[in-house]
């Protein structure tokens, strides 16, 4: 079974066309690379696979569920439990302390307080973000915000990890180091990496690459 | 998700949370204690001046006012407060769902790492659910405070509150808890997404219409009784409210459409801001533009009192000062949901607004930009709220020499009240501008 299948998915805001009839299945343990120009719909295509938008025609499964079948309860309960999202600008809840920030997926999915933050300062640890605790979002550069995204990502241990552009706040040894945990902890227990990225250094350590134009796959290669 | 989980995430922590739950607090508490007095309104018995084999005469009682012992009258009482719950809860509303900008990067982030819709709803119903039954149990101290004022302060003939009863201790709790799961339920609701459609102007000016003939009626009609008065004028009023702040984010959009049209720099920024905040900005030109229609039907009365057009003047002052006070009150709680949403603004743009100085902006460009852009919602809606208000309802007075002249009077310092209240919100928010201008907003995420 395939972590996220996507089968001729198309999705348009308004009228202007982001993805047209694209398919791309990740297999357990597949680290995949989207790249494209800016506007070719790579961050659609993320959001697709993660539920958090609905696809407008073709199929989506995640983790062996079809989507189109999901209502947004449903979809959000798969993504919490199994997808991990590092998006650009970290997407943190304003007001809440770097720690909860990072415990929220283990505190929504019902743990104990003092275990989902004893986690999420250990993944806090891991990914090298030295600040006090109670650090709020507002007070981290965007680097420090990616870093605690990507903490929060990891957390739950997901079975799929989308990422936009993770190390593009990033200086180049830390981008690696980032990227090497995202990659390494998640396949390390079976899951799947989809890396998003402008970056060849990023697209590089994935298995496969995939690079969109205009909404559409327009090539596919394998890497070594 | 744990109770103790919905607390962390529910609870208030920064300084405009904690604000916004102030001032979600405190419009319940007035909407509670006007109801608490509407309450106590309601179980004064009223003496009808109706003849006929019908009419029952009954001994008014003297210790009140007019106002709440004739039967004619008792309604309009009772709708005035009726109607002044819908400004307090609607400023509760606007401040529970203030920032809108904010409130949505917060759900954004929520559901990305996998909230449902029921927990959002559940976390919203929980934070909003507390500070109603703050507000409804601060209505009973309110309510005591009112009746001080309205009822022992003042000469028997000008009571209009009676005397406090067991019943309002009972009523007080049931208020409380109803005022909980009210703003419970408000809170739930505000985190659906909002399906824009939109209201045709033919609709806007039906309702417009209706409301007027509705109160019209009312006005009209003596001898229909108590319940139907009561419910003819308070739903024309009901309904010209809810038309007036509808119609208040499209007088902004339009607005903000003409000052991006001029092309100077400030003007342009202040359209982008008016855009981005038309919802609030709406509500608050509408309710501001209410409560310039009450200063100018205050104005009329007072001048016709002091004309000694209503012979005894002193029964009648408390309720032309309650409509005052009301309208004034609804001035400043209007500008202050405003500034509350103008400083969410500011911090969840600061970025933007980094830019914006780092392009070259001067921070006093940036604060005439906030002062222009609450003074487009204010000034203009609360001129044109007290002049319709002194034409709105004719009172008896011997020539228009003396309203012309109260009127331009009361314009005039309300237009400079508003005006002041608007350069004094943007001092007081200009250490938060300075900050989110400051270059270290173009590192934050």
């Amino acid at each position: 079974m395939s972590t996220v299948e996507l089968s001729g998915v198309s999705h348009a805001y308004g009228r202007t066309q982001a993805l047209r009839d694209v398919s791309l299945t990740v297999a357990p343990g597949e680290v995949v690379a989207v790249t494209g120009p800016s506007g070719c719909g790579k961050s659609t295509l993320l959001l697709l696979a993660a539920g958090v938008l609905r696809a407008q025609s073709g199929r989506v499964v995640l983790t062996g569920t079809d989507l189109a079948g999901a209502d947004e309860a449903a979809r959000a309960r798969i993504r919490r439990r199994s997808v991990g999202i590092v998006l650009q600008f970290g997407q943190l809840v304003p007001d809440l302390p770097v720690l909860d920030n990072v415990a929220l997926p283990l505190l929504l999915e019902g743990h104990a307080p003092r275990e989902a933050r004893a986690a999420a300062a250990g993944w806090l640890d891991r990914v090298g973000l030295d600040v006090p605790p109670t650090t709020l979002p507002s007070e981290l550069s965007g680097g420090q915000a990616q870093l605690a995204a990507a903490a929060r990502a990891l957390v739950t241990g997901p079975l799929l990890v989308l990422a936009d552009e993770p190390t593009a706040s990033l200086d180049t040894a830390t981008g690696r180091q980032l990227l090497d945990l995202l990659v390494t902890s998640t396949t390390a227990a079976g899951g799947s990496v989809v890396l998003v990225s402008h970056d060849n250094a990023v697209a590089a350590r994935a298995d496969r690459e995939v690079r969109l134009r205009a909404g559409s796959v327009v090539h596919e290669v394998a890497l070594s | 998700m744990r109770t103790a989980t919905v607390w962390l995430l529910a609870r208030p922590r920064s300084a405009a949370s904690r604000t916004r739950g102030r001032l979600v607090a405190a419009g319940t508490a007035v909407a509670g204690a006007l109801t608490l007095a509407g309450l106590a309104v309601l179980r004064v018995p009223t003496v009808s001046w109706a003849t006929g084999p019908d009419a029952r005469p009954v001994a008014p009682d003297l210790r009140l006012s007019p106002l709440v012992t004739e039967a004619g009258l008792q309604p309009g009482v009772l709708t005035g407060l009726g109607l002044l719950v819908v400004p307090a809860l609607a400023l509760a509303w606007q401040a529970l769902t203030t920032g809108s900008a904010r409130r949505t990067t917060v759900l954004h982030a929520l559901r990305l790492v996998g909230a449902t819709p029921a927990d959002l709803r559940r976390l919203a119903a929980a934070d909003a659910g507390v500070l109603g039954l703050v507000g409804g149990l601060l209505a009973g101290p309110l309510y005591v405070a009112l009746w001080l004022v309205l009822g022992a302060a003042v000469p028997p003939s000008a009571r209009l509150l009676p005397p406090l009863d067991p019943r309002d201790v009972v009523s007080w709790p049931v208020v409380a808890v109803l005022a909980g799961l009210v703003a419970a339920a408000a809170g739930a609701l505000s985190t659906r997404a909002r399906r824009r459609r939109r209201v045709r102007l033919w609709w806007r000016l039906a309702g417009l219409v209706l409301a007027v003939v509705a109160i019209a009626a009312a006005l009209q009609t003596r001898e229909v009784g108590r319940a139907t008065s009561v419910a003819l004028l308070g739903g024309g009023l009901l309904l010209f409210l809810v038309a007036v702040l509808t119609a208040g984010s499209a007088w902004v959009r339009w607005r903000a459409w003409r000052l991006a049209r001029s092309g100077r720099a400030v003007d342009v920024l202040t359209a982008a801001g008016l855009r981005g905040l038309s919802g609030a900005g709406g509500r608050t030109a509408g309710s501001v533009f209410v409560a310039g229609i009450a200063l100018g039907i205050a104005t009329q009365f007072a001048t016709a009192l002091l004309g000694d057009a209503y012979g005894d003047a002193t029964v009648y002052v408390p309720g032309v000062a309650l409509a005052a006070t009301a309208a004034v009150l609804a001035v400043l709680v209007a500008i202050a949901a405003m500034t509350l949403a103008a400083a969410d603004d500011l911090a969840t743009t600061r970025r933007a607004l980094a830019s914006t100085a780092a392009l070259g902006a001067p921070p006093a460009v940036l604060e005439q930009v906030q002062r222009r852009r609450l003074q487009v919602v204010t000034v203009t809606p609360v001129a044109a709220g007290v002049l319709l208000g002194t034409a709105v309802y004719p009172a008896s007075l011997e020539g228009p020499g003396p309203l012309v002249l109260a009127t331009l009077g009361v314009l005039g310092v309300a237009v400079l009240l508003v005006w002041a209240a608007c350069r004094g919100v943007v001092r007081a928010l200009r250490p938060r501008t300075r900050l989110a201008a400051d270059p270290s907003s173009l590192r934050v995420a």
